[in-house]
């Protein structure tokens, strides 16, 4: 214990002296155990704060996320009719034409087919 | 830091220096005890419901309105807390009673060591002593500085003497008893 620590202490032992309010005994240990009590609890609230801070930072957090997502750069432009296949061009199917391909040709020897 | 200011060591828990908090254990654990006792007529109990006075306080220090004095806010806090003590003490005697286990099967032993105590009844008496052998002038301040609870000033306009001199009185009258504290209960 510090020395202003137990000068309070006397202090209060003496004053509950002279106002008549001095128990018969006190344990030893009561201010020790007491303060330990309150050291934990004053610890596990430091660790709730915490927490706390921590949720809050991580919701303001996604909260500007969406604002900025939602409000900045450029906006989708959407066109105001819908899509439709009338206009598309008709496809058909491709045809390989080329002369100099030995296949078009009729086969002398079945081994120089067109590979 | 003046020792007799609380507000300051309020002040210094309420910014976060838990260490003040021990300075008002300190200085009110045996008035404390003192009054759970008288609720509680038992020391054990009396300390356990004290404890839970300065929990309690801790926890609301911050709704001290600095308007009464600290040990009048821990007092009342220390009345509401015996008076739940005696409630749940009732609560549990009816409990005994409908489930039949009277007191006989009570078998608590003590195992309280003498040494783990402050045996304070033979110090009050010296203490008392000593106070009553003071040289009047010292004993006047004490009384109405300590006993009264009067301001430095007001004892000074009631004495008609300097505040600085009422100081002095003081310190040399609280001097001479903490020493006869000192002896005794030194740890």
């Amino acid at each position: 214990m510090s020395k202003s620590n137990k000068n309070i202490k006397y202090l209060g032992l003496l004053r509950a002296i002279l106002n008549d309010e001095c128990p018969n005994k006190v344990s030893k240990s009561f201010a020790e155990d007491t303060f330990e009590q309150i050291e934990k609890i004053h610890s596990n609230q430091s660790i709730f704060a915490r927490n706390v801070v921590n949720y809050a930072s991580t919701f303001v957090f996604a909260v500007l996320t969406l604002f900025v997502l939602s409000y900045s750069g450029e906006q989708i432009k959407y066109s105001k009719s819908n899509i439709d296949g009338k206009g598309a061009p008709i496809t058909e199917n491709v045809k390989f034409n080329d002369s100099n391909c030995e296949e078009n040709k009729p086969h002398k020897n079945k081994d120089s087919v067109c590979k | 830091m003046n020792s007799d200011d609380d507000k300051e060591l309020v002040q210094q828990v309420i910014n976060g220096n838990i260490d003040s908090f021990s300075s008002l254990v300190q200085k009110y654990q045996f008035r404390l005890i003192n009054l759970c006792f008288k609720y509680t007529k038992n020391y054990h109990d009396a300390e356990e419901v004290a404890q839970e006075t300065f929990i309690r306080a801790y926890k609301s220090i911050h709704n001290f309105r600095f308007e009464s004095k600290f040990y009048s806010w821990l007092h009342r806090i220390a009345i509401n807390c015996s008076l739940n003590y005696i409630n749940s003490k009732e609560k549990q005697k009816e409990k005994e009673t409908i489930t039949d286990y009277s007191g006989l099967n009570d078998t608590r032993v003590s195992n309280d060591n003498p040494q783990d105590y402050y045996q304070l009844e033979g110090l009050s008496k010296k203490v008392t002593i000593e106070y009553g052998n003071l040289p009047t002038e010292l004993k006047t301040v004490i009384e109405l500085y300590d006993i009264q609870n009067l301001s430095y000033d007001e004892i000074s306009h009631k004495l008609k003497i300097p505040t600085g001199t009422v100081r002095s009185r003081l310190h040399r009258a609280r001097e001479i008893l903490i020493n006869v504290i000192k002896s005794e209960v030194d740890d």
